[in-house]
């Protein structure tokens, strides 16, 4: 929640043509967001986000991908 | 014998990265037989169009944007059904999660469901693919700001549901605004 925080620091480091006021404008946003939405909060979101996306990346892939991959060479060659 | 080595490792990668896309088409289709369609097509395009993407770059980006544009412009000609406003990826996960006793993972799902699709999009992106703010803008074709934006909405509506954090409707609306606002000048 400091000032020096990660978040804080990945806005300052961006390029901004729009001068200091901008970026203190961009500064003080991610405070607020950080106000009303907690580090806890935050961390729970991204575990259950990822677990429901995590169940479809480990289903075993049907057949159909790996010899449409295989044809693709194929195609180019003939 | 540096073109087919080249080929090869595109294969590769290529194979490397279907569950991702997978996973993705699964969030923006509605059944699962339409998203593997969707990866399907997204492949050979890909295939087809490998010399536009430059080696080192992000291939998933490259594949993630190849696979949302095809999606658009197929339910733009309408093969695809309209569009997934019960949000099914969370719908289908939700019932495992009943059934694991998971409550919590479960209201979330529901929650997750019911946002907005644009919303939905921008979490996955970022949230669950790990790409960059700048990424998702590039992929989504917006503002880097708007994509903030959506994703804030996004975990603060989630995070209400799921009661982990009491939030001030006045602050959120005024800090989304602002963020929208910041990355239209």
């Amino acid at each position: 929640m400091t000032k020096a925080g990660p978040g804080r620091q990945n806005i300052l480091n961006e390029k901004d043509h729009h001068g200091a006021e901008h970026l203190e404008q961009e500064g003080q946003m991610a405070e607020n967001l950080q106000l009303v939405l907690p580090r806890e909060a935050q961390g729970r979101i991204g575990l259950h986000l990822r677990r429901i996306y995590g169940a479809i990346l480990s289903e075993p892939l049907p057949d159909k991908f790996a010899e449409l991959l295989k044809s693709l060479d194929k195609t180019e060659r003939s | 014998m540096t073109d087919l080595s080249d080929s090869n490792t595109l294969q590769h990668d290529l194979a490397k990265l279907v569950p991702n896309l997978r996973a993705f088409a699964r969030s923006l289709c509605g059944s699962a037989d339409q998203a593997d369609d969707l990866v399907q097509e997204t492949l050979v395009k890909a295939w087809r169009s490998r010399s536009s993407f430059t080696p080192g770059s992000n291939l998933k980006a490259w594949l993630f944007t190849i696979l949302r544009n095809t999606f658009l412009s197929e339910r733009r000609k309408r093969k695809f059904e309209i569009q997934d406003t019960d949000g099914k990826l969370a719908l289908q996960l939700s019932v495992k999660a009943e059934q694991a006793g998971h409550m919590e993972l479960l209201d979330f799902a529901k929650a997750f469901a019911v946002l907005p699709e644009e919303q939905r999009e921008a979490l996955i992106l970022v949230g669950a693919e790990g790409f960059s703010y700048e990424d998702a803008a590039l992929m989504c074709g917006c503002a880097v700001g708007t994509i903030k934006s959506r994703v804030n909405r996004a975990r603060v509506k989630l995070s209400e549901i799921l009661g982990v954090s009491d939030v001030d409707e006045d602050i959120v609306e005024k800090s989304t605004e602002r963020l929208a606002r910041m990355s239209a000048r």
